[in-house]
């Protein structure tokens, strides 16, 4: 089979010379159903979460979920192996784009991170994740050892230091942040001592206290601070938080009802439809809803998991973990963020938050890893 | 690399299953205490005020009435996501007819919420709601209004901004107009607005009572407009008026000029709230002299045919000596009475003596208030005949050495008009919804009688001399017999009487045999000509001329005789 061929994957070859009916049929779609599910669950939420606004989120986020679907099948389309032979130069058009919107970007919120093209707007560092994930993936596959050596852990730091040093210019300290799960999944599973992890870990320990010290803008500090102690300042910054947990709170085991959160409804949870959707889950659907929303995440990352066991090829798996501990991180970040358990910043929820480009990242990352399970007997 | 992968999963599953603990403590077991949060940041208890109660006139008119209107106001971080939030604002500022320098202050003060105008106009509501601008809002607001402005304002009184009546009726009858406050609960949002009040409807709130009043606002209206001609016509600081139902006591009209617009309160002087008919007391001068000569007929000391000696004018007291204002002879008592003789009054006045004068005096109702319902009434000076200075009884007699009020004044003639018994004035007829449209009920209360029944026939005839043949001649009304006394009295400066500063007043009833109204009109400071027969008598004439008319009461046809008898 070309490689042309193998590149197209899905459409090309004769029921004889591959099963793909079969092939389709022995995917792991759980990946894909429990996606598709919590998208529903996320449109219902941001409906209810949206209602007293003036403008009508509804239509807008289903767009986005047709151009995340339309990602999603390209993304299965492709032959990810194909695509990483070509992750050097899309590596270096997402740091392009980086660098762009720190030059051209558009301000919200003391940060610089929206690029503007057209109508469209979307996060260029979503799209820098998505290819560092693809050019890591690249190049530890590449690596033949038990544990990494020295040079190879330092081509890995620069690898997602360039990027992550990018985001945080904007400055998006959060956003940066998430490049670490990213490379620290595929990293341990291609093999790496562990006196290397725990110093790594006290270099970014240290890293976090230069950061604080010198780098961080009044309006972060406040709000690591206001983790700290949240009930400091009742007027501004923590706001957010004690919001965020009565409205959790207020839930109890079988919530409010739909419609019925009175946080949201009323308007004192603020970024209600976008990165705290899981507080007003947690308020209209209690206890039940969010192990619910939380299973269906389990469902997703098992599925994936299996996806990376039972793949062949080296760069599968890794791309397959990479992608896996992007996803499973923001989940865990941000529900932990809403709860009280980590400082806010601005991390969505995949699937379910409203906004536009972390979507498409997560339909792309559905669709690399259901690829990678679809090519399963073929790359080796 | 399974072992790997099994390694990272279950740092994923450490950390979600650290996730659910937290949501499931903070859910379920911890859910009292966030729920209490938050009812208590969503639910406000606000006092809600019924509306209150509606200030009618004897004739069902409305002279108080409150009304619901719009108050409008801005939430400027709602008004920040708009293109052009300051443009935005100009409009806002323009229809509301407000500065649009003092909004964008106030927008930039507070970032929730800012009043852009309160208690608006109707059409200035309407305006802004035709914007539909989000982050605008509005309030609806109770507002007093008094559709007659001036009319009776010192009378009614006025509404504060926390919906407290602060003078006059609106004050004496604030528990029954106001209604009971009701608690209720409220819901409100972030924004700190109020969303949504839960069965805040009103209906089982105690609603303000309303009042039907004696005042009858036409009558009021004459008695204003005719203060006001006569306080320019004789660059007067002040004049007031009470006019009465003498066999009621019904306060039919009270006022004072310059007066002020209860709705627009805060523009007026303070000095200007006040009800000079029972707040200001004055020395009465000459219409006291009815008190001194009620005295002396009662006890039969004098009788009005008795001729008493003048003394041309002046009369020596030992250490004092009284002038008159005119050199007067030999004069009958009526005569002394029709022309205001200070010689023969305080002749008289000696007669009855100090202790006699004095309880004649209180008799009337003199030294303290008349009881009638309005805050702060003056009860007027007038000290115990044992405490009274040498000679003060002769003073006492032609009326100074002690002051009272216009209403007191008033109440004293209108006792003479109802055959000697004084009632208690009152202003409050009835309180409550009326059903029909009927005559309010009198309900006179008699305090005391303060003079036989010949002593007040005798007292009439002598007050008819004094419109008829004396002082009080400008007083008259062709078709009816008036009955009435001249007063003019030197204002006590420093240290003594001012020469130049006078009280000129004018008291009486009318018809004087079947009195229909009992008047009493005080000219303060008036300038160039100061006697009462010439500056308060027209007034009282004109004030009662027409309110006869109004209130149709017939032309006496003996009265029409007289005087055709008097031309031929």
């Amino acid at each position: 089979m070309s490689s042309t061929s193998k590149a197209i994957g899905l459409l090309t070859g004769s029921p004889e010379e591959a099963p793909i009916f079969r092939y389709l049929a022995g995917v792991r779609w759980g990946v894909l159903g429990s996606a598709l599910a919590l998208t529903v669950i996320g449109l219902a939420t941001i409906n209810s979460a949206s209602s007293e606004l003036a403008i009508d989120y509804l239509p807008r986020q289903l767009l986005r979920i047709a151009i995340g679907l339309s990602v999603f099948v390209i993304a299965f389309s492709v032959d990810h192996q194909l695509l990483t032979k070509f992750s050097l130069p899309i590596y270096l058009v997402s740091l392009g784009f980086l660098v762009a919107v720190l030059l051209i970007g558009s301000e919200a919120g003391g940060a610089r991170s929206w690029l503007r093209i057209g109508a469209a707007q979307f996060q260029p560092s979503d799209f820098a994740r998505l290819a560092t994930v693809l050019f890591l993936a690249r190049y530890l596959a590449g690596v033949n050892r038990r544990y990494m050596n020295k040079r190879q852990i330092l081509v890995v730091c620069l690898m997602i230091g360039v990027p992550m040093t990018l985001v945080a210019l904007e400055p998006d300290w959060g956003g940066a942040a998430m490049f670490v799960p990213l490379a620290l999944g595929m990293v341990l599973v291609t093999g790496v001592r562990w006196r290397v992890l725990v110093a790594g870990a006290l270099a970014l320990a240290v890293l976090a206290v230069g950061v604080w010290n010198f780098a961080t803008l009044d309006y972060q500090r406040e709000r690591v601070k206001t983790f700290l102690s949240p009930n400091s300042d009742p007027l501004d910054a923590g706001y957010q938080l004690r919001q965020s947990k009565i409205a959790v709170g207020s839930g109890q085991f079988t919530g409010r009802g739909y419609m019925q959160g009175t946080q949201s409804q009323l308007r004192f949870l603020p970024a209600r439809h976008t990165d705290f959707i899981f507080a007003v889950l947690a308020e209209e659907w209690g206890f039940v809803g969010v192990a619910i929303v939380l299973g269906l995440f389990a469902a997703y990352v098992l599925n994936g998991v299996t996806v990376a066991t039972r793949a062949r090829d080296r760069t599968g798996i890794l791309l397959v973990v990479g992608l896996l501990s992007g996803i499973a991180f923001h989940v865990l970040y941000n529900t932990a963020m809403v709860v009280g358990l980590l400082p806010i910043t601005g991390i969505p929820l995949p699937f379910l938050s409203y906004g536009g480009s972390f979507l498409l990242f997560s339909f792309a990352a559905t669709g690399l890893i259901l690829g990678v399970d679809f090519r399963r007997y073929v790359n080796r | 690399m399974k072992h790997r992968l099994v390694l990272f999963l279950a740092v994923l599953v450490l950390w979600g299953g650290a996730i659910s603990a937290r949501l499931y403590k903070v859910q379920v077991l911890e859910h009292g205490r966030y729920a209490d949060r938050a009812e208590d940041q969503q639910h406000r208890i606000v006092e809600v005020h019924p509306p209150r109660g509606t200030i009618f006139d004897a004739r069902g008119r409305i002279l108080a009435v409150s009304v619901a209107v719009d108050s409008a106001c801005v939430f400027p971080h709602e008004l920040n996501r708009h293109k052009d939030p300051e443009g935005i604002l100009r409009q806002i500022a323009e229809r509301a007819g407000v500065d649009p320098e003092a909004l964008s202050k106030r927008v930039a003060r507070n970032s929730n919420f800012a009043w852009v105008r309160r208690l608006l106009e109707p059409e200035q509501a309407q305006a802004l709601r035709d914007l539909g601008i989000d982050g605008l809002g509005f309030v609806e607001e109770s507002k007093r209004y008094y559709p007659l402005a001036e009319i009776a304002g010192q009378v009614l009184g006025f509404v504060g901004t926390d919906h407290t009546g602060l003078a006059g009726i609106e004050a004496q009858y604030e528990q029954a107009i106001s209604g009971t406050p009701v608690n209720r609960t409220v819901i409100r949002d972030g924004l700190k607005r109020r969303v949504h009040a839960p069965g805040l409807s009103l209906s089982d709130a105690d609603p303000g009572a309303d009042l039907h009043l004696t005042i009858d606002s036409s009558i009021q209206y004459i008695v204003e407009r005719e203060l006001a001609k006569a306080v320019d016509l004789h660059q007067a600081k002040s004049g007031t008026a009470v006019v009465l139902d003498p066999k009621t006591g019904a306060v039919l009209a009270m006022a004072s000029q310059p007066t002020f617009d209860p709705n627009r309160f805060g523009e007026f002087e303070r000095e200007l709230w006040r009800n000079p008919a029972i707040q200001d007391a004055y020395e009465p001068g000459s219409t006291f002299k009815l008190v001194t000569f009620a005295a002396a007929l009662d006890r039969d000391l004098i009788d009005p045919v008795d001729v008493v000696d003048c003394e041309m004018g002046l009369i020596d007291l030992g250490r004092v000596e009284i002038r008159d204002h005119k050199e007067f002879g030999e004069l009958t008592f009526r005569d002394v009475f029709a022309f205001s003789s200070n010689v023969g009054s305080i002749k008289a006045g000696l007669l009855v003596g100090r202790q006699g004068l004095f309880d004649q005096t209180l008799a009337f109702g003199f030294g303290s208030g008349t009881g009638v319902d309005l805050p702060g009434e003056a009860g007027g000076l007038l000290r115990s005949a044992e405490s009274w200075w040498p000679n003060q009884e002769a003073y006492v007699s032609i009326g100074q050495g002690l002051s009272v009020t216009p209403l007191q004044v008033a109440a004293a003639f209108a006792a003479i008009a109802n055959d000697g018994e004084l009632v208690k004035p009152y202003l409050m007829a009835e309180q409550g919804i009326r059903l029909e449209r009927r005559a309010l009920h009198p309900k006179p209360s008699v305090v005391r009688r303060v003079a036989s029944t010949s002593t007040v026939r005798t007292l009439v005839r002598l007050l008819e001399a004094v419109v008829e043949e004396g002082t009080g001649q400008l007083a008259a009304i062709p078709g009816y017999v008036v009955a009435g006394k001249t007063g003019t009295a030197q204002k006590a400066g420093d240290g003594g009487y001012a020469a130049d500063k006078h009280v000129a007043s004018f008291a009486g009833f009318v018809p004087s045999r079947d009195p229909v109204l009992a008047a009493v009109v005080v000219i303060d400071e008036p300038r160039g000509r100061f006697h009462g027969g010439e500056v308060a008598a027209p007034v009282f004439s004109a004030i009662a001329r027409q309110s006869l008319v109004y209130l149709g009461s017939a032309p006496d046809p003996s009265a029409m005789k007289r005087r055709l008898e008097s031309r031929s």
